[in-house]
């Protein structure tokens, strides 16, 4: 057996199997490839093969300068466009040294908080439906349409937004965006009590998630395992706390955390950190103050001083860091994508190996990969 | 009789040619035609295939608000076997192209296929100069049908794709550009 | 200490401005080192961030690997730089952290750099019969069916 993961078999058993899941499968979500080992229902080891949506963004970022680059972050990750549009103009900001206004800070935390939740309602869908479940779908998406409308009304576009410029957003917005807002949001907490009713309580769900697909304790030092994945194992970490970018550190949250490192401890940490989003925006919509949405003063040619620069934000997968290579020049000499997908998937061997084939599905589902920002 | 009499068992080509002459078809299949690619064309049965963001709106386009089962086409079959329209919805990369033609022939005819976004149409953002990695457009490895742009489109250009794919269908043969 | 365990490896270190940088501490080290530096992250609790690469051929014929660490908790990020040749290979630590596996596979997939006791080195992004390394900065696609021919 040229198995790189050692598990435990038995050396007689001859009905040993290769199983092909991908490159085109319903629960990869996307475009990936997992070659199952398995004996019987039982997988030996897992290897995943990626590449398949490999669209060389970082090769790209090499062809052109700096704001020509805009579009690209939130096509890495359509999932959380907002929040990675916002994170590289953040991360470019940063290393030119240009001030951001207040209002620009605010709306940028309020576009973050509503990206987030509608990625998970997203997660939350797609999950449940490989799992077999199809309400939950329709319920989830539903509800994600909703935050699409508030979204679409000042940025134009329903996924992969470039609304973020840099020194702030392209456009203001106006008070029928803050009312859609303080609407949604109280619609949305009676509506998260429903989802709990609907998916946490049911005995199928239990039964396929509790006690599947665990991340040893170990294995988020091994494989830097971040997001909700590692809040599931019991570490009480979010880039939001711990290197507050932005305005993060003006806003009261919580970070949800759960110990099992399971299934069912990732559906509840997603589900409260929804939760924890709303109470963001909430408290965004009540500060909005006025003034600037862009700052006045931008340099017209963006040019990083020499050196290298690294940036994270907390994307709904993880910690997404940009590690950007200035030799001074409008053109970045090299711009490293550091996605969370990329390292959880590399954890897949260690997870998936003495689980069973039903089960691969869940935890792939679980871990809500996106995979074009695992092949970049 | 003044008429030459046609062999009853013939080999010659020239011959047969004759006979259809005179006879003509048998059976005349316009009417099942027609028949047959009206239904085709109202239960389209689209491959759950998803490329990269552009198949974030084709879940839309079938989930609660837009829901393609008003049109017959919201039956996403997992299998290619099963499937009678492709839509390829997202950036090709070169390493999936092959994959692409695999399930490409594996579905059964007849078959169409639509091409979702720009970076199907001819590469969209991802095309320029010293890019490595992607196919531009999906025309190099299959025939499409019908192209939609946007990056992504809205759920509702789909909408206009399939209804255009049902319009090329039903017309047949006679369908004009 | 981490400071304590790394000062006999390292051939230099400097405290970065982490407002404008965004990581606390670069180090340059020598390739051959690595496994060790490794070892005294591992052990102090750091996990891998990432691994990435430079082309530095035009400006001084090198390749420069950049390892960066950095903890739970309170961030404390650690990048090191280690310059090689380019025709050299690294010492593989994907032993010590098995994150490094395929991101060392990343980076022999675009750069070609090999890397010395890696379990399995194969292409992870390209097809396994690609021929070239893309992200290098003197890389060419050739002619080939899925180009369009309209390409400036």
């Amino acid at each position: 057996m040229n198995s790189r993961f050692e598990v435990e078999q038995d050396p007689k058993s001859r009905d040993t199997y290769y199983l092909n899941m991908g490159p085109q499968h319903p629960s990869t979500h996307g475009v990936m490839r997992i070659k199952l080992h398995l004996n019987g229902e039982r997988i030996i080891s897992a290897e995943p093969i990626i590449g398949y949506g490999h669209r060389a963004h970082e090769k790209m970022a090499e062809n052109r300068d700096y704001l020509q680059f805009l579009p690209n972050p939130s096509r890495v990750d359509y999932l959380g466009g907002m929040i990675y549009n916002i994170g590289y103009c953040q991360a470019v900001e940063r290393a030119m040294d240009i001030e951001v206004p207040e209002r620009a800070e605010y709306i940028r935390i309020l576009c973050n908080e509503l990206n987030r939740i509608s990625s998970h309602l997203l997660w939350l869908g797609t999950f449940l439906m490989d799992l077999g479940a199809f309400t939950p779908f329709l319920y989830a998406f539903d509800d994600r349409e909703k935050i699409l409308d508030i979204l679409d009304r000042i940025t134009g576009s329903r996924l992969t937004y470039c609304y973020a410029r840099f020194g702030g957003v392209i456009l203001d917005i106006d008070d029928v965006f803050l009312d859609n807002v303080s609407n949604f949001c109280t619609y949305f907490v009676e509506r998260l009590k429903e989802y709990e009713k609907l998916v946490i309580g049911n005995v199928i769900f239990r039964e396929r998630t509790i006690g599947v697909g665990i991340f040893a304790p170990d294995l988020a030092q091994k494989y830097a395992i971040t997001g909700p994945c590692l809040r599931a194992m019991g570490h009480e970490n979010d880039v939001r706390k711990d290197e507050p970018y932005g305005i993060y550190d003006r806003f009261d949250f919580d970070v949800p955390t759960q110990t099992e490192g399971d299934c069912f401890a990732r559906t509840l940490v997603r589900m409260e950190e929804m939760r924890q989003s709303i109470r963001i925006i909430e408290q965004a919509v009540n500060d909005m103050p006025d003034g600037l949405f862009i700052a006045a003063r931008v340099p017209r040619r963006i040019r990083p001083p020499e050196g290298d620069y690294y940036f994270c934000v907390e994307s709904p997968r993880g910690s997404f860091g940009m590690y950007i290579a200035s030799d001074g020049s409008d053109i970045p000499f090299r711009l490293k994508l550091r996605t969370p997908s990329f390292s959880h998937i590399s954890a897949m061997p260690a997870v998936m190996a003495g689980t069973m084939l039903a089960d691969a599905v869940a935890i792939l589902g679980s871990i809500d990969i996106v995979v074009p920002e695992i092949d970049r | 009789m003044a008429q030459t009499e046609l062999p009853l068992v013939t080999s010659d080509p020239k011959d047969i040619e004759e006979l259809r002459e005179q006879v003509g078809p048998l059976v005349h299949m316009d009417l099942l035609e027609n028949l047959l690619n009206h239904a085709r064309s109202r239960s389209l049965w689209p491959l759950t295939f998803g490329l990269a963001c552009c198949a974030i709106e084709m879940m839309a386009a079938g989930a609660a608000r837009f829901d393609l089962d008003r049109i017959g086409a919201g039956v996403f079959r997992p299998s290619a076997r099963q499937a009678d329209v492709m839509i390829l919805a997202g950036t090709i990369s070169r390493k999936m192209a092959t994959p692409i033609k695999t399930l490409w022939d594996q579905m059964p005819s007849p078959k169409w296929a639509i091409a979702m976004g720009g970076c199907t149409i001819d590469g969209g953002p991802f095309k320029y100069p010293g890019q490595y990695a992607i196919v531009e457009g999906a025309d190099k490895i299959v025939p499409v049908d019908v192209y939609v742009p946007g990056c992504p489109p809205r759920p509702e250009a789909l909408f206009a794709a399939l209804f255009k794919l049902e319009e090329k269908i039903r017309a047949g043969k006679k369908f004009k550009k | 200490m981490i400071a304590d365990k790394l000062s006999s490896l390292l051939l230099d270190t400097t405290e970065a401005n982490y407002d404008a940088r965004g990581f606390h501490v670069q180090h340059t080290a020598s390739a051959d080192t690595l496994p060790q530096i490794s070892e005294a992250f591992l052990s102090e609790n750091f996990h891998l961030e990432m691994i990435t690469c430079q082309d530095r051929r035009e400006n001084d014929d090198k390749f420069r690997l950049i390892y960066q660490f950095n903890q739970y908790g309170t961030p404390q990020r650690h990048v090191i730089h280690a310059d090689i040749a380019p025709d050299a290979t690294a010492p593989s630590i994907a032993k010590i952290f098995p994150a490094a596996d395929w991101y060392e596979r990343e980076i022999f997939d675009m750069y070609g750099v090999t890397f010395d006791g890696h379990p399995d080195l194969k292409r992870i992004l390209m097809e396994e019969d690609y021929f070239g390394h893309p992200l290098l900065k003197d890389f060419v696609d050739p002619p080939n069916p899925y180009r369009s021919e309209d390409d400036a």
